[in-house]
């Protein structure tokens, strides 16, 4: 039933969801940023300021405006929490097969994780 | 230059950072770095966060192909990872006390020294019977290799977190160098392996990025589709190349990365 093998095909299909997600919203959000803005010449200081101070619970909720950048800042998210899914994945495992020393590893790398990523400013 | 031209230039480098990435178990730090920063005139925080995310996709668009091919070795890397995630929260407590340009130039000289190990090491004359007491309690070797020195092992991890939470770049080399001297474990297991943990690694830094506003979407979107299309082409082309030819790939660009460390700290710039 936990074998390796099964966990590892289903670590692949969650990464391989994960990645065609992201590369949609990427490719979606930079298709229409180009086609806005693509002609225009390119400001180096521009890119530089603060105005694109952000948080994950931000692009969150600023992802349904569906603006170029938007998309592509959910598709980096799905991207980045992709990362936190496939640990998830291996702490279940470890736990299904009464591994205590590497159920807990994977336990401890997802708290870190998810600390940094939606409790550290 | 127009912004389509821009950010066609920079997918293409992102491309060829990907395959670097994926074939030496680094991410694409090391060549994005440097394009955003000499080429572009990008400031060095906007050029990490885009280094940070091209991390990421290396990992993401590796571990698929590498755990078909059964190359990585998921319970070394989650063993490791622990210790590089505990010197990383340590190295950000010790950001006021330590002299980062000190810690830069060891660092440097440390990849020099790497670089050296890895051209040295020849994997196919070593005969190890067993494995390292701890190894074989936590069950980390396979049927068809060995595991060696696992306190060292942790040890460099320790050291390659403290660092990447000092200087936010390099645990991927330390990563490599931790699995292939300390381990012993076969080249490839050690640069898939390291592969796999730098997504994590990476992930576990970006959120700071992202409150800084140092993740920016008109950089980040070629670099990531780039980096991620370079990444599979890597993968496809891992199984077909030499070990041999992968040690003098990993030691040119980890001599680089330690030329643009020390660059870095010339330049005023970490």
């Amino acid at each position: 039933m936990y074998d390796m093998k099964k966990t590892e095909i289903m670590m692949s299909i969650i990464l391989t969801v994960g990645m065609i997600i992201s590369i949609i919203l990427i490719l979606s959000g930079g298709i229409l940023y180009l086609l806005q803005y693509g002609n225009d010449i390119m400001r180096y200081d521009s890119l530089q300021l603060d105005a694109y101070k952000t948080s994950i619970i931000e692009i969150w909720k600023s992802a349904f405006t569906l603006s170029p950048y938007a998309l592509i800042e959910l598709g980096i998210f799905i991207l980045v929490i992709t990362q936190a899914v496939r640990v998830a994945l291996l702490a279940w495992y470890y736990a299904a097969i009464k591994d205590t020393i590497f159920s807990l590893i994977s336990v401890f790398i997802i708290s870190v994780l998810i600390y940094s990523l939606f409790f550290r400013y | 230059m127009t912004i389509l031209t821009f950010s066609a230039v920079l997918l293409i480098f992102s491309f060829f950072a990907g395959l670097l990435g994926a074939l030496t178990g680094l991410g694409g730090g090391v060549v994005i770095i440097p394009v955003l920063v000499l080429l572009f005139h990008i400031n060095i925080h906007y050029a990490m966060g885009a280094s940070l995310i091209s991390v990421i996709a290396t990992s993401s668009g590796t571990a698929i192909a590498y755990l078909r091919e059964g190359y990585i070795n998921l319970r070394i890397g989650l063993f490791l990872e622990t210790s590089a995630v505990v010197g990383a929260l340590l190295g950000a407590l010790l950001i006021a006390f330590v002299s980062k340009s000190f810690l830069a130039v060891l660092f440097s000289l440390l990849l020099f020294f790497s670089a050296y190990l890895t051209m040295k090491r020849k994997e196919h004359l070593e005969n190890y019977q067993t494995s390292h007491p701890w190894a074989i309690a936590l069950k980390l070797d396979k049927a068809n290799y060995h595991v060696q020195n696992v306190p060292l092992a942790l040890g460099i991890m320790g050291f390659a977190g403290l660092i990447s939470g000092l200087l936010g770049i390099g645990s991927g080399a330390l990563k490599v160098l931790a699995m292939d001297q300390a381990l012993r474990l076969p080249y490839k297991v050690s640069t898939t392996t390291s592969n796999f943990m730098i997504g994590l690694t990476a992930a576990v830094s970006v959120g700071i990025y992202f409150a800084h506003g140092y993740i920016q979407p008109v950089i980040v979107f070629p670099v990531s589709l780039g980096v991620l299309m370079g990444a599979f082409a890597g993968a496809r082309v891992l199984p077909r190349i030499h070990t041999s030819s992968l040690r003098i790939i990993f030691s040119i660009v980890i001599c680089f990365m330690g030329i643009q460390m020390l660059y870095k700290t010339i330049a005023g710039t970490l």
